[in-house]
């Protein structure tokens, strides 16, 4: 039986030969997606919601950026200023969700990357016990299979303004089904 | 009846007296060397501790700390109580109010504070754990080359005990076995330990925030050093199930708890926006800084913001609110009065001729936690209670130290460097695993613990993190193990022990070797505490010290928990 460990082995290394601009709009993706399991999680722990707040505006800068923009804000700065100090650090605790954009997002405004295990990885930690008080069973799942659909398209079709807003807009409802 | 019964008593006890003469007579007196080592690595072993004295000038300390380093009680001092309490590694006082400068009685008393450089940092050098305690006395029974002889004994307040004089101070310890410390009269001069015991200083008021510019600059007297001479340590039995419950108690209050780490400097006045009949919101900029030494600096805190008005000199109430703000920025905070009181004076006002002018007084204090985050530590102490009572229910003879059985062979026959090697080596490969490698050693932290299943011999390992969780890939190059699940705020390595003691209560476990990954202590964070060393039976390998980039540890052969 194919493990999830290897379907997602296989997603990254086919996206691993996507153009650097396709990359970065699939990282952004990832990061869209993690938009409402952060406004959960600061709602929980109120540390992680300046970061919350700050997220749509860094989301904003990025699909900006993706779709050949210029940068042309501080947004990456100022995520970065939430950081985690260390393992230790408040920001840390119970859940991960505000790495996506402390990291991830940061570093795609400056330039193309890849970073794709930000949901999925938040979706296994979830199921190993971080919000006990509810079921992401499924999640982890799901999350590849968006993957899944988004490296498809980007397979088959160059990099245009409509296509990244097809990308968000997906990401953005699946990052709500995720949450809901 | 009664007289032979008697006469027959009295043989015996002759007897009983004429072979201890016999001994002492012909041979020197063993001494109790041994018994002091006992007792002191009984006292490092122990689930908790209590410290009860009246060591400085009027001063008194009733204060238990768990082996975890939480701890509860009270220092007194010239009558008034202050209550101590220490969870996830801060320390909190709560003073009454006739001990607070008079502007901050309503905002500080009673409530518990952390964090500046008054009471809270001298009440936390009171706060030793168990194992430091031991330790710290078992360097002092090793440096002391006089024990008394086994039948020198004293009466310490009705129980029988040795007493002998170490570089930390009279040590008295009990001739019943199990060997227990007793008491402690520091030396005057104990230039080689100066720090024990680390009871604490005198404590002056706490260095609290400058909210307004100067309106709550506390008449502080300075802290008072103790003065060379300390009085008696004594250390009763504590009762661990009443402190876990005192310190969950406790922990619910800790919502309201007060950060004094911050100073607050006020840019300008306070101005006003949108004031009509129905609200009058008051708006300030902020900046705070960030003062303390002993904790990390954090990202971001929440802070209370209470504005009280004044209309024509008179109260028309206020508001309050909670905001989340950056540590050492500045910003813009804001509150809206929808009082009654506001109504009211604004109706009047505008209904009266003449100048009408209204005020308002903004106050910030930065509050010290979240409810989130005492939510978690409540979780966690339940769960620690919940380990130490059904470690008390599985060893209906509890003894404070490890305990060691010849059934171990198997295990303590272990290779246990070629094990920690393997611990190293699996460990860095689930580092490696990381999704974002380059924030790896920021994010997290991985234990590896090696165990030994008493009963066959076998062999297998825990899997922990500290910061972020352990992510499936990460889980997969760690097999074949046992991935801890992360809970809340606990660290790598603690994780790994605790789950492993769970464990082993239905199938007891032999430690071998325990390695972690880069750790927080780079930062020289106040977190970077020896948690292994603690361990009883540990000796920590390789490099040491706050800059180090890895831990490690070897256990000796014969523990087995629990």
């Amino acid at each position: 039986m194919t493990s999830l460990l290897s379907i997602r082995n296989e997603l990254y290394e086919r996206a691993g030969r996507l153009s650097p601009a396709a990359q970065r709009v699939l990282s952004v993706a990832v990061a869209q997606r993690s938009l409402a399991l952060l406004r959960q999680s600061a709602e929980r722990d109120e540390v992680r919601r300046p970061v919350a707040d700050l997220a749509p505006e860094g989301l904003a800068v990025a699909w900006a950026v993706c779709a050949g923009a210029p940068a042309g804000s501080d947004v990456a700065d100022r995520l970065r200023a939430y950081g985690p100090a260390g393992p230790g650090d408040p920001i840390l605790f119970d859940d991960q969700s505000v790495l996506a954009f402390v990291q991830d997002l940061p570093d795609l405004i400056d330039e193309p990357g890849l970073y794709l295990g930000g949901v999925a990885d938040l979706m296994f930690s979830r199921n190993m016990g971080d919000f006990p008080e509810r079921p992401y069973g499924s999640g982890e799942l799901l999350e590849v299979a968006a993957q899944a659909f988004e490296i498809e398209l980007l397979e088959r079709e160059p990099v245009t303004p409509e296509l990244i807003e097809r990308i968000r807009e997906h990401a953005t409802a699946v990052g709500e089904a995720l949450a809901g | 009846m009664l007289v032979a019964g008697i006469v027959a008593l009295l043989v015996l006890a002759g007897a009983g007296g004429l072979v201890v003469w016999q001994v002492t007579k012909n041979d020197k007196p063993p001494t109790t060397r041994e018994q002091f080592r006992a007792a002191v690595a009984a006292m490092g072993a122990a689930e908790a501790v209590r410290l009860l004295g009246a060591p400085i000038g009027g001063a008194s300390t009733d204060l238990t700390v768990l082996k975890g380093g939480q701890a509860t009680g009270t220092v007194s001092l010239g009558g008034l109580k202050i209550d101590v309490l220490r969870v996830d590694e801060r320390t909190y006082v709560k003073m009454p109010a006739t001990m607070l400068p008079g502007g901050d009685q309503g905002d500080l008393a009673n409530r518990w504070i952390t964090g500046g450089a008054g009471t809270t940092a001298l009440v936390a050098g009171a706060v030793t754990t168990p194992a430091a305690l031991g330790k710290q006395l078992a360097d002092a029974v090793e440096q002391t080359s006089s024990f008394p002889a086994v039948t020198d004994t004293v009466d310490d307040d009705r129980t029988r005990a040795w007493r002998a004089t170490t570089p930390a101070g009279v040590l008295t310890v009990s001739v019943d076995s199990p060997h227990r410390v007793l008491r402690l009269v520091p030396a005057v001069t104990a230039p080689s330990i100066p720090a024990l015991p680390s009871i604490p200083s005198l404590p002056s008021f706490p260095s609290l925030p400058d909210l307004t510019g100067g309106a709550l600059h506390a008449n502080l007297a300075p802290p008072r050093r103790a003065p060379a001479a300390l009085g008696a340590l004594t250390f009763p039995a504590p009762d661990v199930e009443k402190t876990y419950g005192t310190l969950i108690d406790n922990a619910r209050q800790l919502t309201d708890a007060i950060d004094t780490s911050y100073r607050f400097d006020l840019k300008g006045k306070a101005s006003f926006r949108g004031c009509g009949p129905s609200s009058c919101t008051v708006a300030q900029t902020v900046t705070n800084t960030f003062s303390s030494k002993d904790v990390e600096k954090p990202s971001s805190i929440t802070v209370d913001v209470t504005v009280t008005m004044t209309g024509d000199g008179r109260p028309v109430g206020g508001c309050k609110t909670a905001r989340t703000v950056k540590v050492n920025a500045t910003a813009a905070l804001s509150c809206t009065n929808v009082s009654p009181a506001w109504s009211a004076f604004y109706v009047r006002a505008r209904a009266t001729r003449g100048t009408h002018i209204y005020a308002a007084q903004v106050r910030v204090m930065a509050k010290a936690t979240t409810k989130a985050t005492v939510d978690k530590s409540i979780e966690q102490l339940r769960k620690l209670l919940e380990l130490y009572r059904s470690q008390q229910e599985n060893q209906p003879k509890p003894s404070a130290q490890p305990s060691t059985s010849s059934n171990t062979n198997k295990c303590d026959q272990v290779n246990r460097t070629a094990e920690l090697a393997r611990a190293r080596t699996k460990g860095d490969n689930v580092a490696k695993a990381y999704s974002r490698p380059k924030y790896q050693g920021l994010n997290q932290t991985i234990a590896i613990l090696v165990v030994c299943v008493v009963k066959d011999g076998s062999l297998y390992d825990y899997a922990a993190t500290g910061g972020v969780a352990m992510q499936l890939a990460q889980a997969s190059v760690a097999q074949p193990a046992r991935v801890v699940p992360k809970v809340g705020s606990e660290h790598a390595e603690p994780a790994a022990i605790a789950r492993a003691k769970a464990d082993a209560v239905a199938n007891p476990l032999s430690p071998i070797a325990i390695y972690s990954t880069n750790p927080f202590c780079r930062e020289g964070s106040a977190d970077c505490l020896d948690m292994v060393q603690q361990e009883p039976g540990s000796q920590t390998v390789g490099p040491q010290g706050r800059e180090r980039l890895s831990r490690s540890a070897i256990f000796n052969p014969g523990i087995v928990w629990p």
